[in-house]
């Protein structure tokens, strides 16, 4: 995603001027409207695509296209092929026709320059008369529409500024890694329509998609909700903790309630209550949840009242619910009450690819963005005989093959090899965002903690090359814990007793397959029994002897 | 002309319509009606008299309409078509009436004459909408 850089400048293609005025009336300074000259002067709007073509190569770029569909031009003007068509019936009918479609064929011009410049039609898809070209700009993830309600100055002008926010936004929110990808930007736009609104969401997405991230980072943050995000794993606690921790316990409820305890819905009190793995939840639990969700209400164990509740609630899964809801092992009223239709679909990490480079910065980013590893980097590059860097987050950049690497200009560059980048654009990541990011952050590791040093070139920039060979090795090592395969080795513990020793070694190898199933707990269950179905007991065992899946990656 | 193809003639004729009437002719209407009548005023004379607003000048929406109507009229011989065009024809003769007078409207008038514009708004995407349904 592009840095935040100026006023955004915005070329308006169209033969009339009223959208033009009103993008200059509206929009005023928040963007520049470029100009172009022709043989009577200066105009803020190019009326074909004659016009418009030489300021696709002016030396400051566009940063978005307003473009209408219909074009009332005489035909030396007009594309495909800007020749005049004479006077009998058929070339009045083709003249139509491509005044019609003149947009159309203008977009395609563009594409072919600049296939990912945002583009704004100043049309509705449904008010294209051409129903092939419509579908096929629907699945061009650069060319927008106006809403059919949006017919307006205000509506298109609206349209527009979502289209440059969206181009500005970070490609970050909190931890959570956005991309570029046509399907995250679809599922930000969904999540800045819904996360304001106080309805029960539903996040759906493999394992490592970061669906804990979008709903505390995201949908918490965007709420503006006064209370806390209390998360609950669903598949943590035991069941028959799970009444107490979720609705809470009056004294005397149980042996050992020795005092009033409230449950995860008040601890969220005014504010979110996010349902982890809600797949996981027994019968009697998704009763009484339904029961809050539908009555705002919860009553404590032992507790003869009902008690109001002010939480928002969001769940998650990475079970297919509306199958589960079919074989009767999850409760279907809940899962309407969870608004499936608008749930906020994760992809898988190999359905974006194209965000794999943005990511592999962002990760990048984020490790630089830590002051023990930077000043790890600045005592490498001094003992390699450089300069001391300076450590601002421009000086350390990752450069994903040789060539990137030659061309920056950053005082200190990692670099990973084109042909270790080419294998992890190509693997299959099963754990997605969050084993990707593992490889990422474990390779910059290796090469700061225990690499062979920088080299240092004749302006003192330091080049710091990541190791292939460590890549390929994480690589396979992942492909091998997908099968559930290959060697598995562990730290030696050390203890003071056999009974203590045995406990550490169940902990080294309870973490080495948890760093080998990139924190899939599926993926664990299967490696040590052969089938994903105990990823629950897994998970439990692996909080009861003192893990924890978020310090233990 | 095979019937498919005069149906998808008459489709794009409706299109064409809807870009140039339907989406302007409340281009510069607010999504609160202007409480001042002169402001109301102004945009109605934007909306109603400059529809069109190109490098060959001006064109009014009426005369959008019949230009539109004398190429393409032809096309909506259907029952629902002629039905849902005959609504667009009464409402254009209605704005053009109130529009002659514009600058000395009154308020109610000029309250008429947003609602003729948008029920002509309406009805140009209603046409959009019979026209393809019948040709699938």
């Amino acid at each position: 995603m592009k840095p935040r850089r100026g006023r955004p400048r915005v070329l308006v293609i169209d033969d009339q001027s009223r959208t033009v005025e009103a993008l200059g009336r509206l929009l005023a300074s928040e963007a520049e409207l470029v100009p172009v000259r022709s043989g009577d002067g200066s105009r803020p709007h190019a009326r074909s695509w004659r016009e418009a073509e030489p300021l696709l190569d002016e030396r400051r770029p566009l940063d978005a296209v307003v473009l209408d569909v219909r074009f009332d031009l005489p035909d030396e003007e007009l594309l495909p092929d800007e020749r005049l068509l004479g006077d009998d019936a058929a070339a009045r009918r083709r003249r139509k026709e491509r005044r019609d479609r003149q947009g159309i064929y203008i977009l395609e011009r563009l594409r072919r320059r600049r296939p990912d410049l945002p583009v704004l039609l100043t049309t509705a898809y449904e008010d294209i008369a051409f129903e092939e070209a419509a579908l096929t700009l629907r699945a061009d993830s650069f060319t927008y529409a106006i809403g059919e309600d949006e017919a307006s100055a205000e509506g298109v002008v609206r349209a527009l500024r979502r289209i440059l926010e969206e181009r500005d936004s970070p490609p970050r929110t909190g931890r959570f890694f956005w991309g570029s990808s046509a399907a995250m930007r679809e599922l930000r736009r969904k999540v800045s329509a819904l996360a304001p609104t106080p309805m029960p969401l539903l996040i759906t997405g493999p394992t490592g998609t970061g669906k804990s991230l979008l709903a505390r980072d995201v949908v918490h943050a965007l709420s503006s909700r006064s209370g806390a995000f209390v998360a609950f794993d669903c598949a943590t606690v035991p069941e028959g903790l799970l009444q107490a921790a979720l609705f809470g316990t009056l004294r005397g409820a149980f042996t050992g309630a020795i005092a009033d305890r409230p449950g995860v819905f008040e601890a969220a009190a005014e504010g979110t209550l996010f349902l982890d793995e809600v797949e996981n939840l027994t019968s009697d639990a998704q009763k009484m949840l339904l029961t809050a969700v539908n009555d705002g209400r919860i009553r404590r164990l032992g507790a003869t009242a009902e008690i109001p509740h002010t939480a928002r609630l969001v769940a998650a899964s990475n079970a297919d619910l509306g199958r589960r809801a079919k074989d009767g092992s999850f409760r279907s009223d809940l899962l309407m009450r969870l608004n499936p239709s608008l749930a906020l679909e994760l992809p898988r990490l190999t359905e974006r690819r194209e965000d794999l480079p943005e990511l592999a910065r962002a990760t990048a980013g984020a490790f630089f963005g830590d002051s023990r590893h930077r000043r790890a980097i600045a005592s490498l590059v001094r003992a390699s005989g450089g300069p001391e860097p300076p450590l601002t987050d421009e000086a350390l950049t990752l450069a994903l093959s040789e060539d990137e690497a030659r061309k920056t200009e950053a005082p200190v560059t990692f670099v990973l090899p084109r042909k270790a980048w080419t294998a992890m654009e190509k693997h299959p990541w099963p754990g997605n965002v969050r084993q990707f990011e593992m490889a990422i952050a474990d390779a910059l590791a290796a090469a700061v903690y225990a690499g062979g040093g920088a080299s240092i070139d004749a302006s003192g920039r330091a080049r710091i090359p990541l190791d292939a060979r460590l890549l390929f090795d994480l690589l396979a090592g992942a492909r091998a814990a997908e099968a559930g395969a290959g060697p598995f080795s562990l730290e030696r513990p050390r203890a003071s007793s056999v009974a203590a020793y045995r406990r550490e070694l169940e902990k080294a190898a309870m973490r080495a397959l948890f760093r080998e199933a990139r924190g899939d707990f599926e993926r664990m269950s299967e490696a040590m029994t052969g089938s994903p179905r105990e990823a629950r007991a897994v998970r439990l065992r692996f909080n009861k002897i003192g893990l924890s899946a978020r310090e233990d990656r | 002309m095979p019937d498919d193809d005069r149906r998808r003639e008459a489709s794009r004729a409706a299109a064409r319509l809807q870009h140039d009437l339907g989406r302007y002719i409340r281009f510069w209407a607010p999504e609160e009606m202007e409480p001042d009548t002169e402001a109301l005023r102004a945009r109605l004379i934007r909306d109603v008299l400059a529809t069109r607003s190109g490098p060959e000048g001006v064109v009014p929406a009426a005369a959008v309409f019949e230009e539109w109507l004398a190429e393409e009229g032809a096309r909506f011989a259907g029952a629902e078509d002629a039905a849902a065009l005959e609504r667009l024809r009464s409402s254009v003769e209605k704005l053009r009436a109130l529009a002659a007078r514009l600058p000395m409207l009154a308020r109610p008038e000029l309250l008429e004459l947003d609602r003729l514009t948008r029920s002509i708004a309406e009805d140009c995407r209603g046409l959009v909408r019979t026209v393809r349904g019948a040709s699938r």
